[in-house]
């Protein structure tokens, strides 16, 4: 093939660079986005309001579900957080086959129930980074690919490098080539551990269906089964089927957990398992600010007695490794500042990858005097595939705040017009000249990112008055990020345009000594 | 050799090849971390599935690097034959 090892690595790096880009740039940008999942959904449904927490809300809880049915075997408090402002009742019901659940969406003040607007929210980027729409389709299969050839990209690139440093403090800014490459190698070198282990815990994260082979052979229900022995929890709790009332207060509990989890909001949900049986059990969930790990840290009591039952027991290595890797991949535990590092983590490997789109393709163009089909295929593909990507996305806020209310199936309707945008997009890339459709559609995208912070003003001005009043920062930070992609996007534009006017410049220059000499 | 008939072969190999080996080795791996580490079965058969992606990847790198196409076959059959022979030994033992 090639006659050595480097220059090997250096032809996969360009090939399965090429061949997966778009769909990575496409997993990365929605992935990154899904950092603020709870932030961004709780801007696209602002009739949540801006209230604060507080440990008071049970209690008041506790007798609203207590009214709502007599036959419920399981009742659930989500209080509401910093990041997700939706106070949650909920209650199931046993039925023949699974129970029924119920829930309520409540206003922390009035205990009111708030009618939410159907959204996906940001929920959306979470499950379109893994499944691409195509759950059931095999998304989930696609997206593992993807990952594992991000790997073999990280993998390879460090030996497109000759010169590690060197290349790590140089961009040079005054030719588009140059830059593009330096800030591929700059931004390569940044993002190199952030990225094997978002690839890496992807990989782990779905184990059961890339890899399920040997827990099949060794398991009767195959990974199932594995699950279950390998994973620690609480014992069923067992009815004593004595009828009592269930409990009416749940300070006791709280001051307890207090002593166990000192910091403040340490309460993320309570479950009451039982209610109407004198063997019920209360579960305290933890905030997941402490540990890396995706198993949820709880506390379980006995209603009655207020006594507290023994914990999980701890996991095995294996499922540590597993768990520990999944819970950095979606890190619930990051605080606001580490959430932004890893936020700009996230954008730095998705200008890495689209930089790399971008320099195969140039440099391509740079050497062919007949351009092949292929190179205007990955030309239009990078104008809709990047650009394009970001106007879709623009558009889907657009459309949670511009759809009317009550029409039907509007959470689908949203996702359709992300969908329809980005098939426009993709059209408009192959009717326009390759540079001019870039800055428009980025010019576009600037605009309307400039513009939706005003445009969810002038729809209902109580909102963000509200958020302002409150300290409400993910509402505002929201509005506040619009703003500055906006800004980078119109500052992107601008030298585009720069870029572009240049060489027609020089033309203009050389016609006329041309003219000049002609004259002479 | 032609140079698209090498490319689509060592393309196949990276792609299925690797897959089959990476299975291969989250069988063999079972015995291993049984045996030599001590784990429980559903620990080990756990443990095995996660490192067999490390053969995964090791194996695309190897299967684009190596001199001859047909070497990076001949070696997928044989290190799988290894693997199936560990299987089998641990399902004696």
């Amino acid at each position: 093939m090639k006659p050595d090892f480097r220059r090997c690595m250096i032809w996969l790096h360009t090939y399965s660079g090429l061949l997966i880009g778009w769909l990575l740039f496409v997993i990365f940008v929605t992935g990154t986005l899904s950092y603020f999942n709870l932030e961004i959904s709780q801007w696209m449904k602002p009739e949540l309001g801006s209230y604060k927490s507080s440990d008071k809300l049970l209690n008041q809880s506790l007798s609203l579900l207590s009214e709502q049915t007599n036959k419920s075997q399981r009742w659930q408090i989500n209080l509401p957080t910093e990041r997700d402002n939706q106070f949650v009742i909920s209650w199931s019901i046993p039925d023949v086959k699974r129970a029924k659940r119920f829930s309520m969406i409540l206003d922390s003040q009035t205990f009111n129930e708030i009618k939410v607007r159907d959204t996906n929210g940001g929920n959306f980027f979470r499950t379109f980074h893994y499944t691409l729409e195509l759950r059931g389709f095999g998304g989930r299969y696609i997206a593992g690919i993807a990952a594992m050839v991000m790997l073999i990209g990280i993998f390879t690139g460090v030996f497109t490098h000759r010169r590690f440093f060197k290349d790590f403090f140089t961009i040079r800014i005054n030719k588009l080539m140059k830059t593009l490459t330096d800030t591929h190698a700059v931004m390569g070198v940044i993002t190199l551990p952030f990225c094997f282990v978002i690839s890496f815990s992807a990989l782990l994260i779905y184990i059961s269906i890339y890899v399920p082979f040997s827990a099949q052979h060794h398991f009767d229900n195959g990974y199932r089964d594995l699950n279950k022995l390998v994973s620690t929890s609480l014992p069923k709790v067992t009815a004593s089927n004595i009828a009592v009332e269930p409990i009416k207060d749940l300070m006791p509990f709280v001051n307890t957990v207090k002593t166990y989890w000192p910091e403040k909001a340490a309460i993320k949900s309570i479950v009451y398992e039982q209610p109407f049986d004198s063997n019920g059990r209360i579960l305290v969930y933890r905030n997941p600010l402490i540990s890396l790990s995706n198993k949820a840290e709880v506390l379980a009591f006995h209603a009655k007695s207020a006594e507290l039952l023994a914990p999980i027991e701890p996991e095995r290595t294996a499922r540590v490794i597993r768990r520990i890797f999944y819970g950095l991949h979606e890190a619930h535990f990051a605080t606001p500042t580490l959430r932004w590092l890893f936020f700009f983590m996230g954008v730095a490997s998705c200008i890495l990858i689209a930089s790399g789109l971008i320099i195969w393709l140039n440099k391509r163009l740079d050497k062919v005097k007949k351009r092949h089909l292929g190179h205007t295929l990955v030309e239009r593909l990078n104008i809709a595939g990047i650009a394009g990507l970001l106007l879709a996305i623009t558009s889907y806020f657009y459309a949670n705040r511009i759809i009317p209310l009550n029409i039907e199936s509007r959470a689908e309707l949203e996702v359709t017009t992300f969908l329809l945008v980005w098939f426009i997009c993709l059209i408009y890339s192959f009717i326009r000249p390759a540079l001019k459709a870039w800055s428009e559609i980025l010019f576009f995208t600037a605009l309307a990112l400039l513009l939706l912070p005003l445009v969810d003003f002038l729809i209902e001005p109580n909102w963000l008055m509200q958020a302002l009043e409150y300290k409400n920062m993910a509402y505002i930070g929201f509005d506040l990020a619009l703003l500055f992609s906006g800004g980078v996007c119109l500052s992107i534009y601008k030298w585009l345009k720069g870029v572009i006017e240049k060489p027609e410049a020089k033309n203009i220059k050389s016609e006329i000594k041309t003219k000049e000499r002609a004259l002479c | 050799m032609n140079y698209r008939l090498n490319i689509t072969l060592r393309s196949l190999a990276a792609i299925f090849g690797s897959y089959g080996l990476a299975v291969a080795s989250s069988f063999a791996l079972v015995p291993i971390f049984m045996h030599v580490f001590g784990c429980f079965k559903a620990d080990a058969v756990y443990l095995g599935t996660i490192f067999s992606y490390v053969f995964y990847f090791a194996c695309v790198i190897f299967s684009f690097n190596r001199a001859s196409v047909l070497l990076v076959w001949r070696d997928i059959t044989l290190v799988c034959f290894i693997f199936y022979l560990m299987h089998y030994i641990g399902n004696i033992l």
